[in-house]
């Protein structure tokens, strides 16, 4: 993307910085955590709600939200390199499918029972434990799915409840501890924030936020541990604490699912660009090898005829050859790396015209000095080859000039012989594809190609008619200043 | 003289060395250049009736057009002449097109040149270029390829003008940001229109897209 000046680019995500995001995040979430323990220490909701159920809605609200971050999270790590993406998803998985239900479980079975007292203690270690796997997130030769992950971290989980029914004593040990929980809720805190600095570290504005979620979360249940005991019932303040929580968390990973689907989008439609490049290059190619594949058979037509004897224009025959063979190496060489530089427009025009003289044209050749361009060097040597060639052709043995000068500006070369010319009117006819003169042998060697390969430097070819007879072709080009390079050259050479 | 033949063919040194060929072999083997097909035609007016050696893509007429070989069959046909394809390439459609309009066969020109010449000669004596078994082959090829045709028709014309603009930029080989600088609009706009070009022409890719353009008829091949 070149030139985009003056417009802004709608579609690009705009990269806020981080940290102030996470500041005003942190200032929302505060503020919110207060309103909802103001709200649910007031006497109205100690004594005018059903705290009991309202704590289960929000519980299963929770779980829900949860489960949705799960998913989010996995797909963020399939769509991306995200690594920490799977561990965050397995430990939501966690959250939303053992340790909620545990927490709430406790309000309708037998609170003591040790099986699910192993179970609040074990699902959230292992919750915790993946959250600081996440922050560390380890490079891996292999992938890993979240779903390995999770499904491993619930094995654990059903082996600790099998190890509370067989040994329940052991399990008490610990769980009668209130020290364990307040530690628990304490490494909850501390990898939430752990998740929100890295992440702010790393630039991640939505993975912070899953971070805040996670620490809310665990200052929530710091608060529950020290309030009720751990058996209590959920209570409204906790229950609404952690959907906060939740939500921010959830609030995170849709953002963070956002802009990996805009990347992956953005990386799409530049694939379909590059493939459809791809596919029109391939067609050009196609049809220059059309065009090669027509020349050949010209060629080979020829071959066969010069093999037979009883030909006797082998003469003329040879000079189609060498225009076609002349017509096919342009064609290839207009799609070969045709490299830009500045160069004396002098030199191409005595190079050639040097040439032809060798070969026995009777050619007069006049160039002012200093004619310099900028553009194909060798797109120039085409044009002028196929130019020459045409004047050999359709005015043998006529004397050609050419002259070169600055004209208006630009640079003009003139190639003139004194050969039939063109009907007047019907100088740009000769620029359509395979127009020739009516009694020429020879092919309508592409002064249309000519006209492409000029095109492309911001040069023209204009064919004329000359006074009294023969033809004129008008080659002009940009004219541009000495460089500079060269100007030192020049003025050290002429000091020296 | 012989059995006249008229060729047709936009690469002269191909035609030239055509005609050298035949007249070597005792025919009255003439050329014409095919600046467009009023030209063609009348120069079939203009000579005994026989065969005529017809290129299958005759390049650009003066006015800009591209000249397909197999519109002007019928109109040969009309005239009494029969007509050969010849070809650069394998473009089935374009054959089935001609043999469909009355055409006697065709030949590849990357074909031996010998080869050429004696399958030009066999149709100039009047031998018959293929069996009942293959003109049905191509007759059934060319109801395939023309249904095909009216269908790609029928999904391009669902494009309103600028989407066909848009879509020709795209077939030009121009990136998605030159052709929003090209139109002054954004990026996201040009993105809306090639998804509706897509959504339109029923296809999943920028690639599918250029390639069911560059099969529509009416456009260079």
């Amino acid at each position: 993307m070149s030139a985009q000046r003056g417009r802004p680019l709608s579609d690009t995500p705009r990269l806020r910085r981080p940290w102030r995001v996470v500041s005003a995040d942190l200032l929302v979430v505060s503020g919110a955590g207060l309103l909802i323990v103001f709200l649910t220490w007031s006497a109205w909701a100690r004594y005018a709600l059903p705290s009991d159920q309202i704590s289960l809605v929000l519980a299963t609200t929770a779980a829900a939200c949860a489960a949705m971050g799960a998913v989010l999270a996995a797909v963020v790590h399939r769509m991306s390199t995200n690594r920490g993406a799977a561990w965050i998803s397995a430990a939501l998985t966690m959250y939303g499918v053992v340790v909620v239900p545990a927490i709430t479980i406790g309000t309708t079975v037998d609170r003591g029972a040790p099986v699910v007292m192993a179970i609040r203690f074990v699902a959230p270690v292992i919750m915790i434990t993946l959250l600081f796997i996440a922050v560390w997130s380890p490079p891996r030769r292999h992938a890993i799915r979240p779903l390995t992950i999770s499904l491993a971290g619930l094995s654990v989980v059903v082996a600790a409840a099998v190890l509370a029914l067989v040994a329940p004593g052991a399990t008490e040990l610990v769980t009668s501890n209130a020290g364990s929980w307040i530690g628990l809720a304490c490494s909850l805190c501390l990898a939430g924030f752990a998740l929100a600095l890295v992440s702010v570290a790393r630039g991640s504005a939505p993975l912070a936020r899953v971070g805040i979620g996670m620490a809310v979360i665990g200052l929530g249940y710091a608060y529950k541990v020290s309030k009720h005991a751990p058996v209590n019932e959920v209570g409204l303040t906790y229950a609404s604490v952690r959907l906060l929580g939740v939500l921010v968390m959830l609030v995170g990973l849709v953002q963070l699912a956002r802009v990996t689907l805009q990347i992956a989008h953005e990386a799409h439609l530049e694939h379909q660009e590059e493939l459809r490049l791809a596919k029109v290059g391939l067609a050009r190619v196609e049809e220059r090898d059309h065009e090669l594949r027509n020349g050949i058979a010209g060629l080979a037509g020829m071959t066969h005829l010069l093999v037979d004897s009883n030909i006797d224009d082998s003469g003329s025959l040879c000079v189609t050859v060498s225009a076609e063979l002349a017509r096919l190496e342009s064609m290839l060489a207009n799609s070969a790396e045709n490299t830009r530089s500045v160069y004396l427009t002098g030199s191409v025009i005595s190079d050639l015209t040097a040439l032809r003289k060798r070969a026995g044209m009777n050619i007069h050749c006049e160039v002012e000095d200093d004619l310099w361009t900028e553009g194909s060097r060798n797109a120039l040597a085409q044009v002028l080859t196929n130019v020459l060639a045409n004047c050999a052709r359709h005015a043998p043995g006529s004397p050609v000039r050419v002259w070169a000068f600055r004209w208006r500006g630009r640079i003009r070369i003139c190639v003139s012989d004194s050969g039939p010319g063109v009907p007047p009117g019907q100088e740009d006819l000769a620029f359509a594809r395979g127009t020739r003169g009516e009694h020429s042998q020879g092919q309508g060697l592409g002064l249309h190609i000519c006209r492409e390969l000029l095109a492309a430097d911001g040069a023209t070819i204009e064919l004329c008619s000359a006074v009294p007879t023969g033809a004129t072709v008008v080659v002009e080009l940009p004219l541009i200043a000495r460089p500079r390079a060269h100007a030192d050259v020049a003025a050290v050479a002429s000091a020296g | 003289m012989g059995f006249t033949v008229l060729i047709v063919d936009d690469h002269e040194l191909f035609s030239t060395s055509l005609r050298m060929a035949l007249r070597a072999h005792g025919l009255d083997a003439h050329q014409v250049t095919p600046s467009g097909f009023d030209v063609i035609l009348r120069q079939a007016e203009e000579l005994p009736n026989g065969l005529i050696v017809l290129d299958l893509d005759l390049g650009k007429a003066p006015d800009g057009g591209w000249l397909h070989g197999p519109d002007v069959v019928t109109g040969l046909r009309e005239r009494g002449w029969k007509v050969l394809i010849v070809s650069g390439s394998q473009d089935q459609p374009g054959i089935a097109a001609a043999i469909a309009a009355g055409a006697i066969g065709s030949v590849l020109k990357t074909s031996s040149f010998g080869a050429l010449l004696e399958t030009v000669i066999a149709a100039a004596e009047g031998r018959s270029l293929m069996t009942e078994a293959q003109h049905q082959s191509w007759l059934a090829l060319d109801r395939t390829y023309r249904a095909k045709e009216r269908e790609l028709a029928r999904r391009l014309s669902r494009l309103s003008r600028r989407e066909q603009e848009v879509l020709e930029l795209l077939a030009e080989g121009h990136r998605a940001a030159a052709i929003a600088e090209h139109f002054v609009v954004s990026m996201t706009t040009v993105r809306t229109q090639i998804r509706s070009i897509l959504t339109k022409l029923e296809v999943s890719s920028q690639l599918e897209a250029v390639a069911l353009l560059r099969q529509a008829p009416d456009r260079e091949p």
